[in-house]
């Protein structure tokens, strides 16, 4: 149970799937039996995004810290989590707001030509701003993998609980 | 002959020091270009003298060129300081075998009398008594030894021919002296000595000091090509290199190939290796011009010309081969650009990668298209976990997640979506559509068999969610172990009705599904 010893086998999506599916599943049943909120509305924003949280940080435990995406979001959540202990009465806000914006000047001997369109990917793949675009194309692979997979075990879970 | 070499090697290291301390600073005022060509040439003498195969390959040249220039006689008198310097140094560090190399110089001076005496002239007649005395000390030793003129003589083409190699800081493989340049630069030697004897100097004569040792391997794999060098062709090596001192691109593809030859060397040596190119080459292309009416070599040297042209185009076919390998023709060679186009190569194998990832990114070509398909295709990915992620919110929160249900879920539905005649999971299949509908059309066949088998299943699935959801909730946390275990058994017990399901979990070994408890 310690995926980061097995770096070969995260090339198996099987794995990888089972892996996510278990830490989401902890971390949605924390999350069920932790907190009530009180408006309906409001709760179900919060519960949604919290459930996205969860899902981006199960994944990305998965992966562990040998990928650049994944060592972001684990930065990030460490982050939000911080800063939730901090202000604990506050709703926390759930904007995942970059540490540095900007993303790092590789406007010289740009490869593609557009920059605009690998700073566009820089922003969706997390951790993209500080990689350079061979670093960026690899990181994107596979962050898309990931991805996948966890969406397919998440469409699994809500066909499970949610039969309509 | 091991043995001899072995001592060479050892020798030629302090010899090297000496060189460098005693003669430069002497000898140095008067005339750097021959000093220093002299401290390059003369370990390759030493080490060239100790190889016997040289002296029966270049056995008839030397000759010629001894008595095509008798009038080296005065030159040799000119020369007597660059021989004193050769001969000095060695003979003041070394054994008594040195006298070899004592030998081997004054021939080396003959068959450069040609190229020098010009040089000479220019720098000035210069008659150390030192030299003169040493001059009737050589010659004597002569014709005692045959083999050594020989070699010498042979040496004296070598040495030119080698001063790229000595030059250059990497000649450390023997591979390198069959290189395209270093064949190359044995075809400079016959119009170019001097120039190739300002090279060192220019180059790294005085400061490098392991050189020699890296030209002694190459003057042992060296033996054959010495001898055509030597000999033959004069006439394209002049044409070639003439042509090749004056713009800076040629320059650039011989330091260039340099650098193809020897991968392994570091970029500091490139680095170095390259801006030290061009000098060089307009200096030897001065030479070369200045040399190439008035030089007798080239005349005497027609005797054996089949050979040399031979070696050339031999060389010819090695070049082509490595300009292949990393620049093409038109190509840039400078460090920047080379590691430009390595970027790119890796950032295309990487966008290849990516295409294999993303649906529908095959058919594309070109670089921003594909870019646009993998942002979109992220895009969708993220917002498809948003839209999940906002569903699974709305769960029941009485009912409790447990992963058994979604393992036997996931197994019952990579069954079910391969199988997708099943009532059961019509939108349970949606979400596997790309893969599965391939499978569903295979499998459609024994759709049959799971639904029989889909009954238990699904009474399984219940049952194991009852269990689950009955133990988790007093205690919200359920020991992983026991989550393990339970996910082991209804692992046992539904991956046998999954032998279709072969992406999702891939090793389910099929047929046990009486085994559930």
């Amino acid at each position: 149970m310690s995926p980061s010893q097995q770096p070969t086998s995260l090339n198996n999506p099987a794995y990888l799937k089972n892996q996510f599916a278990h830490r989401f599943i902890r971390a949605l049943n924390n999350l069920h039996h932790t907190k009530t909120p009180p408006h309906h509305n409001y709760k179900m924003y919060n519960r949604s995004t919290r459930v996205k949280i969860a899902a981006n940080t199960a994944m990305a435990s998965v992966v562990g810290s040998r990928r650049a995406w994944s060592r972001a979001v684990l930065w990030k959540i460490r982050k939000l989590r911080s800063r939730k202990r901090v202000n604990c009465h506050h709703q926390e806000k759930v904007s995942l707001k970059r540490r540095n914006p900007k993303p790092k000047t590789e406007d010289f001997n740009n490869p593609f030509g557009d920059s605009s369109q690998e700073s566009k990917l820089r922003e969706l793949v997390p951790g993209g701003e500080t990689l350079d675009a061979v670093c960026l194309m690899g990181e994107t692979a596979n962050y898309i993998k990931c991805l996948v997979a966890q969406v397919e075990v998440m469409k699994t879970l809500v066909d499970l609980y949610n039969p309509t | 002959m091991a043995g001899e070499d072995e001592i060479e090697g050892g020798n030629r290291g302090e010899e090297q020091i000496h060189y460098n301390s005693t003669n430069l600073p002497s000898d140095w005022p008067f005339n750097n270009s021959n000093d220093l060509t002299n401290t390059s040439s003369n370990p390759m003498n030493n080490t060239s003298c100790s190889s016997a195969s040289m002296i029966d390959s270049f056995s008839h040249t030397a000759p010629t060129i001894w008595d095509h220039h008798p009038t080296n006689s005065q030159n040799l008198g000119a020369f007597c300081d660059m021989n004193l310097q050769n001969n000095a140094s060695p003979s003041s560090s070394s054994l008594g075998f040195r006298k070899g190399n004592l030998l081997v110089n004054p021939r080396n001076l003959e068959s450069w009398g040609p190229a020098n005496l010009a040089i000479k002239r220019g720098g000035g007649m210069f008659l150390p008594p030192a030299a003169s005395a040493l001059l009737p000390h050589t010659l004597s030793q002569f014709p005692a030894d045959s083999g050594f003129i020989e070699r010498a003589a042979r040496l004296s083409s070598f040495s030119a021919g080698n001063f790229e190699d000595i030059i250059n800081p990497f000649g450390n493989v023997p591979e390198t002296s069959l290189s395209p340049y270093s064949s190359r630069s044995q075809v400079q030697p016959q119009e170019g000595f001097v120039g190739n004897g300002f090279k060192s100097p220019s180059g790294e004569g005085s400061k490098d000091m392991p050189l020699p040792v890296d030209c002694g391997t190459n003057d042992g794999s060296q033996p054959k090509r010495g001898g055509s060098g030597f000999s033959g062709n004069n006439l394209p090596g002049e044409s070639e290199f003439s042509g090749g001192g004056q713009d800076e691109t040629s320059n650039e593809g011989l330091g260039s190939k340099k650098r193809r030859r020897s991968d392994q060397d570091s970029e500091y040596n490139q680095v170095k290796r390259s801006p030290q190119t061009p000098n060089e080459a307009t200096k030897n292309n001065n030479e070369v011009q200045q040399k190439g009416d008035n030089n007798p070599n080239s005349v005497t040297n027609k005797s054996s010309g089949k050979h040399g042209k031979q070696v050339s185009q031999t060389s010819d076919v090695q070049k082509e081969e490595y300009i292949h390998v990393r620049a093409r023709r038109g190509q840039a060679t400078n460090s920047h650009s080379l590691a430009e186009r390595v970027r790119r190569e890796k950032i295309s194998e990487r966008m290849k990668f990516l295409q294999d990832l993303v649906p529908g990114c095959s058919k594309v070509t070109g670089k921003a298209v594909m870019l646009d398909e993998i942002i979109n295709y992220v895009q969708s990915l993220q917002r498809q976990v948003e839209f999940l992620s906002m569903k699974l919110a709305t769960v029941n929160p009485r009912m409790d997640f447990n992963i058994e249900g979604l393992l036997a879920k996931d197994i019952l539905e990579s069954r079910l979506g391969s199988s997708g005649s099943l009532g059961f999971s019509a939108d349970m299949a949606m979400p596997y559509l790309p893969n599965q509908s391939q499978m569903a059309i295979m499998q459609g066949g024994i759709s049959g068999v799971g639904s029989s088998s889909d009954a238990v299943r699904r009474t399984l699935n219940s049952h194991l969610m009852a269990i689950g959801g009955g133990f988790k909730d007093p205690s919200s946390q359920v020991p992983s172990s026991w989550d393990d275990e339970l996910h082991n058994i209804v692992q046992m017990g539904l991956n046998p009705s999954t032998p279709i399901s072969s992406q999702n979990l891939g090793s389910t070994p099929p047929g046990h599904l009486k085994a559930e408890p």
